[in-house]
């Protein structure tokens, strides 16, 4: 086969329960040894695809392929895909090194091939003390592993991760994560990898799919899609804390420049959208936590301090435009302005988002 | 005490219920019935009692209506100390039962005494002769027998009339023979219930007693050897029985019949006759067309056989007083009035069933059932008397090894065997 | 402190009434069965063993415990094979799983008469459903079956037996399987499972704690068997259809024939009671397995 053969290719992929479509013609390509994060909240539909994908659901329109074939009425095992559960589904009267071996025993693979596959898995893992265990005698992180094991040993054309972390407390989330993207680097297989965490998706995905009510919003990479997004909602889905839309009226819109008001006493100068908005019209921005620094001269914007978060690194602040509108700083370093006191903002003009009426980023550049 | 737990901890098969005296200033006879409440016979002993308390201000009765294994039920309600006055059960069941037990109080001391109503006689001349002798435990009564059953060969007139066949002959060839007409015709010849033990039982009863006599039977059962069954009367016997299937006089298919499956074929007219007692005629009423007409004849008699054909098993119901009673003048007085003849008179005519008072007269459908017993010369108990003295024989080793040879699932010589060896048996068993 | 008083106060009548009424007659059975009494009056005899030798030779005996163990295995065969079939083929996706579950459960609320009286409709050689059916779909050789002719009367009673107690087992084994997290078949589906290594692989063992305990209640029920077959005898239990229990009610309170030997109907109690006490052990032994976590 040919490297230009992507992994997995849907096309106008629909799906509804009853009455409601859950996914709206989806069309996705996953090249090879891609990691790829399905990004979106809950009923976005992500779950719903990966499961299509697994072939755990039927669909109701469209195609998938994998590697190629066409895989849209495949049985589940028909299409060569590993899944790992959110809960891990291990089968809790097998030891661990049976949970890994289920597939190649259901295959009647000779029991040599099979303990040395395991073992071989259980070593990437570095679970191999752990192969003759019950999963009631493992830890939350311990069963994560013998769960990607039983993927692993399969070297399946992809690998599906359907919110794996999820079970996990905070610390032992971001060291697994760390670890996936390595067995990803070292075993190099296609990813797909479901999750409503922005972080997990910005941190592990080589490309991350937006999903928001069956539709795919934006598919990019991850720096790509927070310095670049589509739509609102790409931009506050992405980053945390999440970008600060604040509503402005423009003042001036001419092919060079764009002024806006924020709030009674601020104005920002921008570069031009040639016209596409109207003096007087009210509209959208999003500014990221990190865009603001304090000082003074022209582009100020005041506000007042509302709480202070001390990070070391860095200090978090959120505030009021003296309109209400309230907005969240994130500066680099340490300061501590009083409780009630005004601040002076200045934005970098190019790092302002500007939305339209129907929420499309005006400054959208649809380069690749 | 132990009594007490024991019916606790075993009484949960049947459900007792309990009426204690109510009547705060007249008697209140409490009465548990062998009748099921919807059947004919209990609407006429409904009407008797409300006829009784008229006719006796004061005395109430308060029916508990059981059905047939009433003296089982009567049996763990007295263990567990319910106050009972009255009872009836079958006649057999009752002497090998309560009255073995010394539960029942006597009556010989009111036979002598006038028939009630200002009948002309004794009280004890209402009755069939040697039925009363028939109820007694070693010459003691305990139990006043009212409803009476002979064991007869029932048949359909109309079935024998389609088949030409003008009566019945009493013998057995000549039996055989009408029957083979009546196959001839396209009918069938015998009705039988393969389950019911009890009723195929009757056709060895009659036919060891027309080849070897009356006493036969009860030899043969006490024989502690089991020898006695070898005698070749038994075997003659098994023989002339199973001779009925092997010529199709019996329909094969009859193996497979529960009852009632069997005696609804008669009832619809497509077979000729059924040996069974006199409650057939009342069970059927509902199913036989308005213009069918009962007929029954003796069991036939076999040429050479040291029986009668005048010889006629019966089946009884009797009443009876527990001893435990504390109104037993009221409750004398009201089986007095059960057995006396207007009452009686009522059974025969609304449930048309036979009774055992000698005076009354019975309805056309058991007509033929009161002439067997008005010119019988010896009547028989059931199974001869085994029922009631050895009842776990008669059941367990009698009826079931003869339901097994009677439907052919052994030889008449394997019967033989296993009556000797499973008489032995019991007797070992007893000692 | 004063917490577990109370518990133990409000225990108390419970426990008294449990006693009395169940504890205290099982125990009574086993000094009953050494005398030889009527249930009926005071009069009892101390006979020792003697009411168990008499059962060791009789032959009712021994036909009755014949009968009782083959409702108990082969009845049990039939009840939980079929149990597990029809559960793995309602537990598979299929439309109307609640629908069949009712249908099949639906002979254990009705009372047994009134079922022993329509399977005998069923099983009437002439005009019953079975041979109509059988002779109508061109059978006719085995529409001409007897099927409670004396050689049949008890695998036609068992089969009628299976067919009322599939029903439950089946509800019990469902309720098990509906505990089953449904990934875990998923999961089985990804690795290409076939149904019966499903079946097989998931959910027999983590069905085995309700398995267990269904086939407890089976011996419990097996052995003890009574209503069933003495309904479906009538008028009169035929000697084919006796089990221990139905033989226990005939020795000790006769039917309708005056046999009352209740000190030797108990000692058929006490056999019953160790029968199952013994299979119980023997099973909860084969049977004991770690506790699943899922």
């Amino acid at each position: 086969m040919s490297q230009s053969i992507p992994a997995f290719e849907a096309r106008g992929v629909s799906k509804s329960y009853a009455q409601t479509a859950v996914l709206k013609s989806i069309d996705l390509t996953i090249e090879r040894g891609e990691f790829v994060v399905l990004l979106g909240p809950s009923g976005c539909g992500k779950s719903t695809l990966m499961r299509c994908i697994a072939g755990l659901d039927d669909i109701g329109g469209g195609s998938f392929k994998i590697e190629g074939q066409d895989v849209t009425n495949a049985a589940p095992a028909a299409r060569d895909v590993a899944m790992v559960f959110q809960s891990y589904a291990l089968f809790p009267h097998m030891n661990v090194a049976d949970n890994i071996g289920f597939g190649m025993r259901i295959a009647r693979r000779p029991k040599a091939e099979i303990a040395e596959r395991v073992l071989a898995a259980a070593k990437i893992l570095k679970i191999e003390h752990l192969l003759n265990r019950k999963p009631k005698a493992l830890s939350g992180g311990q069963r994560q592993r013998v769960a990607i094991g039983r993927a692993i040993v399969r070297n399946p054309k992809i690998f599906l991760f359907d919110e794996p972390l999820s079970n996990l407390d905070a610390a032992l989330r971001s060291e697994t994560r760390v670890e996936i993207t390595r067995l990803h680097r070292r075993i190099g297989n296609t990813m797909i990898y479901v999750t409503h965490d922005q972080v997990e998706a910005m941190t592990m995905a080589d490309r991350i799919v937006v999903m928001r009510a069956g539709v795919i919003e934006q598919v990019g990479a991850p720096l790509e899609l927070y310095n670049n997004p589509r739509n609102l909602f790409v931009a506050t889905f992405l980053g945390q804390p999440p970008t600060n839309i604040v509503s402005a009226s423009v003042e001036q819109s001419s092919s060079d420049a764009l002024v806006l008001r924020v709030g009674n006493a601020g104005r920002l100068t921008l570069p031009s959208i040639n016209g596409a908005l109207k003096a007087g019209e009210v509209i959208r921005i999003g500014i990221r936590p990190e865009s603001f620094s304090i000082g003074s001269g022209a582009g100020i914007v005041p506000v007042t301090v509302d709480l202070v978060e001390q990070l070391g690194n860095e200090t978090q602040i959120y505030c009021r435009l003296d309109d209400g509108q309230s907005l969240t700083l994130n500066i680099a370093g340490q300061i501590n302005p009083p409780v009630g006191s005004s601040l002076d903002l200045q934005i970098a003009p190019e790092q302002i988002m500007v939305f339209g009426a129907d929420d499309q980023n005006l400054r959208y550049s649809a380069k690749q | 005490m132990q009594k007490t737990l024991l019916a606790l901890g075993l009484g949960t098969a049947l459900s007792a219920l309990s009426f204690g005296a109510m009547a705060q200033d007249g008697v209140n006879l409490v009465y548990w019935s062998l009748w099921n409440e919807p059947e004919p016979g209990a609407n006429v002993m409904k009407s008797l009692i409300a006829d009784f308390e008229a006719a006796h201000p004061g005395v109430t009765i308060t029916p508990v209506w059981n059905g047939r294994q009433n003296q089982t039920t009567v049996r763990n309600a007295l263990a567990g100390g319910t106050q009972i006055d009255i009872m009836d059960s079958d006649m057999d069941g009752l002497k090998g039962g309560l009255a073995a037990a010394g539960a029942l109080l006597p009556w010989d001391a009111e036979l002598a005494a006038p028939a009630p109503g200002g009948e002309a006689g004794t009280f004890g001349d209402l009755f069939y002769p040697h039925l009363l002798d028939m109820a007694s435990n070693d010459g003691t009564l305990y139990q006043i027998p009212y409803m009476l059953y002979a064991y007869n060969i029932f048949y359909s007139q109309g079935a024998l009339e389609k088949a030409g066949v003008s009566a019945l002959p009493e013998d057995w060839d000549g039996f055989v023979a009408a029957l083979e007409q009546v196959k001839a015709s396209g009918l069938n010849g015998i009705a039988v219930e393969s389950d019911i033990a009890f009723y195929n039982i009757k056709w060895f009863n009659y036919l060891i007693e027309r080849v070897a006599g009356p006493d036969f039977l009860m030899r043969a059962t006490e024989d502690k050897t089991g020898e006695t069954w070898r005698d070749p009367a038994v075997l003659k016997a098994v023989e002339l029985e199973l001779d009925l299937w092997a010529r199709g006089l019996i329909p094969a298919e009859s193996r497979g019949y529960q009852w009632p499956a069997g005696q609804q074929t008669i009832a619809f007219d497509e077979t000729a006759v059924e040996l069974v007692g006199s409650w057939l005629p009342v069970e059927l009423a509902d199913t036989v067309e308005d213009d069918f007409k009962w007929g029954a004849i003796r069991f036939p008699s076999v040429e050479g056989g040291l029986g009668d054909v005048n010889h006629v098993e019966i089946n009884s119901h009797s009443m009876a007083i527990l001893a435990s009673s504390t109104h037993e003048a009221e409750a004398r007085e009201f089986i007095k009035f059960i057995a006396s003849t207007p009452s009686q008179q009522r059974y025969a005519t609304d449930a048309k069933i036979g009774v055992a008072n000698r005076n009354v007269e019975w309805a056309p459908e058991v007509a033929a059932a009161r002439k067997s017993l008005d010119e019988a010369t010896l009547i028989l108990s059931e199974n001869h008397g085994i029922k009631a003295k050895y009842p776990d024989y008669s059941t367990n080793v009698y009826e079931a090894l003869h339901n097994q040879v009677f439907l052919g699932s052994i030889t008449p010589a394997e019967f033989v065997d296993q009556m000797v060896a499973r008489t032995k048996e019991f007797w070992a068993n007893r000692s | 402190m004063i917490r577990k008083r109370l518990i133990v106060l409000f225990l108390a009548p419970a426990s008294l009434i449990y006693g009395g009424l169940f504890l205290v007659p099982t125990l009574s059975t086993f000094y009953f069965s050494l005398f030889s009494w009527s249930g009926f009056g005071e009069q009892m005899t101390f006979i020792g063993l003697d009411n168990y030798t008499r059962l060791f030779n009789d032959t009712v005996f021994w036909l009755s415990l014949r009968n009782t163990l083959a409702i108990l295995f082969v009845g049990g065969f039939f009840v939980f094979g079929l149990a597990f079939l029809y559960t793995v083929l309602l537990t598979s996706g299929i439309w109307g799983k609640k629908f069949f579950r009712l249908v099949f459960f639906l002979p254990n609320v009705v009372s047994v008469v009134a079922l022993a009286g329509m399977w005998a409709y069923i099983y009437n050689p002439r005009s019953g459903l079975l041979n109509t059916t059988l002779s109508a779909v061109g059978l006719t050789d085995v529409a001409k079956t007897l099927w409670t002719s004396p050689d049949n009367i008890f695998w036609a009673m068992l089969a009628a037996l299976v067919w009322v107690f599939t029903g439950f087992f089946l509800i019990l084994l469902m309720a098990g399987v509906d505990k089953i997290p449904t990934d875990a078949y998923e999961a089985a589906d990804l690795e290409g499972a076939s149904l019966w290594q499903k079946f097989w692989f998931i959910t027999v063992p983590m069905l085995w704690d309700v398995m267990a305990i269904s086939f407890v209640i089976w011996m419990i029920n097996a052995i003890k068997m009574f209503e069933f077959p003495y309904a479906f005898g009538f008028l009169q239990v035929p000697q084919q259809l006796y089990t221990l229990g139905i033989y226990l009610y005939i020795m000790g309170f006769g039917q309708r024939d005056p046999i009352y030997q209740l000190g030797y109907a108990t000692a058929i109690g006490v056999v019953m009671l160790v029968i199952t006490f013994v299979l119980i052990v023997v099973v909860r032994r084969l049977l004991r397995r770690e506790q699943l976590e899922f």
